[in-house]
């Protein structure tokens, strides 16, 4: 699970709403018993970052994000999305605790990702090419 | 600094609240929706996460509207609704190496490994006014986006299919070459500095200065790293590598605290410039570097703190700019305005005592006068 | 300062204009109307205006639009506009004096002829993000103006006598000096010297980019009162 489970904890963040919903509300029929322990709410995180002249971290500033926390027995799923976003906070909180637990229609989800995971890699693609397209060749002049 | 706070004018506050609502919309245009200002007005939505040092385009763009468009009201609003949400934590920290990058170019060298990449830039453009946006409406710029990238706009392929790379640095390279200043054998701090949280000290820790100047007010970086260039404490900068693109926001799992999970991309400018030679200890000349990044397409700012980052590193203060006191303590903008704007609320009691002692001082004046006489 | 030409570069250049305007329009908003960022970003066109030193609200309203919100970018485009029109006239000198006041305060005394009148301002409200921005309807407007300009009364607008003059009649202020006419220099049409005179300070102050005036002018408000006081 670990390998695949970082795999997608790297892709859910790009995951389309509307499937991401999908994919939630068809946990939440299967898996009646998940029940919210922290609801949707908005705070910050601090980013980090590592600057290159003496390679020292600093606090570069907050970023918005939406965080929630559900629960299955003694199992947690936490879900944390960017902006005030409750929808996708919950619906990430509901994947990550099935994905851990491995229970629910599992298979159906990962294969969703997975074709997710491709549809983000074309959308990189995409948009790197537009930006490739403005590669330049500086010339001095002599 | 004794300014009395206002009474009794509350009927007059009110009428001016609704007045500032009135001329924001006495023309009649269609109201402003956020998202055409979140869209449409990147850069000042950019400029404002950083100054607000929230990285929350939608409120920026909400408190851009607010502000009728003053950046610096808009980040002291993005500041005060900061101030009122919970701190979660702390993001692993990033490393610009693995930025996706939209932009990146290098003025010390025309050959970088991955290749000069302009982006979205207006670097090269004649600044002229581009009277048909007047006219612009969704039709043209549908029409526009069709054209430009089809396949984005129906999910297909471009042709290219190029996964986007990750680009070395230059500093890097230069480093690998033994031209750099060396690193300072990697004394980490032990905890790093947050001046949210503890008010700056002097000589202030690298992670402070460079936080402070990551929030800084963009104007304020511009005219002090200004002076700089042209002279009063000129550390003669290349720029070495300029980036934009966006960099994984990844944080610990609240609960698996081995996990890490990637919470979203968030959109910055690095700058790092390459300033004159030193020599260290071992009497080898070595380039010097600055440093900066902030939030979002802003690179005036990054360049303007790179400067700023390696003026101060002189170590001297003999210019404005290597003086980290006057600089960290001038460049924030709402402190800077805050200040500012209190000028304007009343003085009346400590004016009118200033006002006695000058009558009095010029009485005595007028005495001695006539007593010399 | 071995500066460098793109050659052979065309291609990128012109795709790299067309990437800024793919930034701009990719979020498929409905297009700003200059209208729009006129009336309702009356603040940044202020801004603009004054940095750009050219006053045109349409155009820097259009030119807003254009750069993205970038107001230094906007001053540039504004200014390379001013630099390609002829200049045929200039102003009779203007008198403050006969503003049409829509806000003036005095911090130094309570009681002012005219009276303290507070205008469109914010300084008195808490900095609080307001939601309901984000659902502005038209005919919530609509309602907002009715109310608004109901009841007004039409009163004549009273005199604003300056304090500064006030102050000065009772000998309490430096004199100006007794012989004001140094010449009046323009900026744009001649080199700035030194010792400035005046009029040149004072135009190119009047240009100035808000920002970096904010933080010098802070260094200047911070060191002043700390000196005060002292002497206090």
């Amino acid at each position: 699970m670990s390998e695949k489970g970082e795999r997608f904890r790297t892709i859910l963040h790009r995951v389309d709403k509307g499937i991401l919903g999908q994919l939630a509300r068809s946990v939440l029929a299967a898996v009646p018993e998940i029940r919210v322990i922290k609801p949707p709410q908005v705070g910050l995180v601090m980013i980090r970052a590592r600057e290159t002249v003496e390679n020292q971290p600093f606090n570069l500033g907050e970023v918005l994000v939406t965080e929630c926390t559900v629960a299955l027995g003694e199992a947690t799923g936490w879900g944390c999305c960017l902006g005030d976003d409750p929808d996708r906070a919950y619906h990430l909180a509901v994947l990550d605790l099935v994905l851990h637990l491995g229970v629910g229609p599992v298979e159906r989800i990962e294969a969703a990702l997975l074709a997710e995971e491709e549809r983000i890699l074309q959308e990189d693609v995409s948009e790197f090419a537009s930006i490739a397209r403005s590669q330049v060749q500086f010339d001095v002049l002599g | 600094m004794g300014y009395v706070p206002i009474k009794g004018g509350q009927a007059a506050i009110e009428a001016a609240e609704k007045l500032v609502r009135y001329f924001r919309l006495r023309g009649g245009s269609a109201p402003l929706e956020i998202k055409q200002i979140q869209d449409q007005m990147r850069l000042a939505v950019d400029r404002v996460m950083g100054e607000g040092s929230l990285y929350a385009p939608f409120h920026a763009a909400l408190a851009l509207k607010q502000a009728e468009g003053d950046t610096i009201e808009a980040s002291f609003l993005l500041r005060a609704y900061r101030s009122t949400l919970p701190r979660i934590g702390y993001s692993v920290v990033v490393d610009t190496r693995d930025m996706t990058v939209i932009r990146r170019i290098s003025a010390a060298f025309k050959d970088i490994p991955g290749g000069q990449i302009l982006g979205p830039t207006r670097d090269y453009s004649l600044r002229l006014l581009d009277f048909q946006l007047a006219d612009e409406s969704l039709t043209h710029i549908r029409e526009f986006l069709s054209k430009f990238a089809p396949g984005m706009m129906r999910g297909e392929k471009i042709g290219t299919e190029e996964v986007p790379p990750s680009f070395p640095k230059v500093v890097d390279m230069l480093r690998a070459e033994g031209l750099l200043e060396t690193l300072t054998a990697g004394e980490e701090a032990e905890e790093i500095i947050d001046i949210t949280r503890q008010p700056i000290t002097f000589p202030a820790p690298r992670a402070a200065r460079l936080q402070a100047m990551a929030r800084g007010e963009t104007g304020g970086l511009m005219a002090l790293a200004y002076s700089s260039m042209r002279g009063y404490g000129n550390v003669h900068p290349t720029l070495g590598e300029l980036r934009v693109g966006y960099v994984p926001l990844r944080v610990y799992h609240k609960t698996r605290s081995d996990e890490v999970v990637t919470v979203g991309r968030v959109l910055v400018t690095e700058a790092e410039v390459i300033a004159r030679m030193d020599a260290e200890e071992d009497n080898i000349p070595r380039f010097t570097l600055g440093y900066g990044l902030c939030f979002g397409h802003n690179e005036i700012k990054a360049i303007s703190m790179a400067v700023l980052d390696r003026a101060m590193r002189t170590g001297s203060k003999e210019a404005p700019a290597e003086d980290e006191e006057f600089i960290l303590y001038h460049i924030d903008g709402i402190e800077a305005s805050g200040f500012t704007a209190h000028w304007k609320l009343p003085h009346y009691v400590t004016f009118q005592s200033v006002l006695d002692r000058l009558r009095r001082a010029q009485q005595v004046a007028r005495r001695e006068g006539e007593g010399t006489q | 300062m071995g500066c460098v030409a793109v050659r052979g570069g065309l291609k990128a250049i012109e795709n790299a204009e067309r990437l800024v305007r793919y930034f701009r329009v990719k979020g498929d908003s409905w297009s700003l109307e200059v209208k729009q960022i006129r009336e309702q970003f009356r603040l940044a066109v202020d801004q603009v205006m004054a940095e750009g030193s050219l006053y045109a609200p349409l155009y820097a309203a259009a030119a807003l639009k254009q750069a993205e919100g970038d107001t230094i970018e906007v001053s540039f485009i504004l200014r390379a506009l001013r630099s390609s029109l002829p200049r045929n006239h200039y102003a009779v000198v203007a008198d403050t004096r006969e503003m049409e006041i829509i806000r003036r305060i005095s911090a130094t005394f309570k009681d002012i002829p005219g009276g303290q009148i507070l205008g469109p301002t914010r300084d008195y409200t808490q900095r609080l993000l307001d939601f309901s921005l984000m659902e502005e309807g038209s005919s919530e407007i609509q309602k907002f103006k009715d109310e608004f300009l109901t009841g007004l009364g039409d009163d004549d607008s009273p005199d604003f006598p300056k304090i500064v003059e006030m102050l000065r009649r009772e000998g309490l202020l430096e004199e100006p000096p007794p012989k004001p006419d140094e010449p009046l220099v323009d900026i744009t049409r001649e080199a700035l010297k030194f010792l400035a005179p005046r009029s040149a300070r004072l135009q190119v102050l009047a240009r100035g980019e808000t920002g970096g005036m904010l933080a010098i002018a802070y260094s200047v408000d911070f060191l002043s009162s700390r000196i005060r006081n002292a002497i206090i």
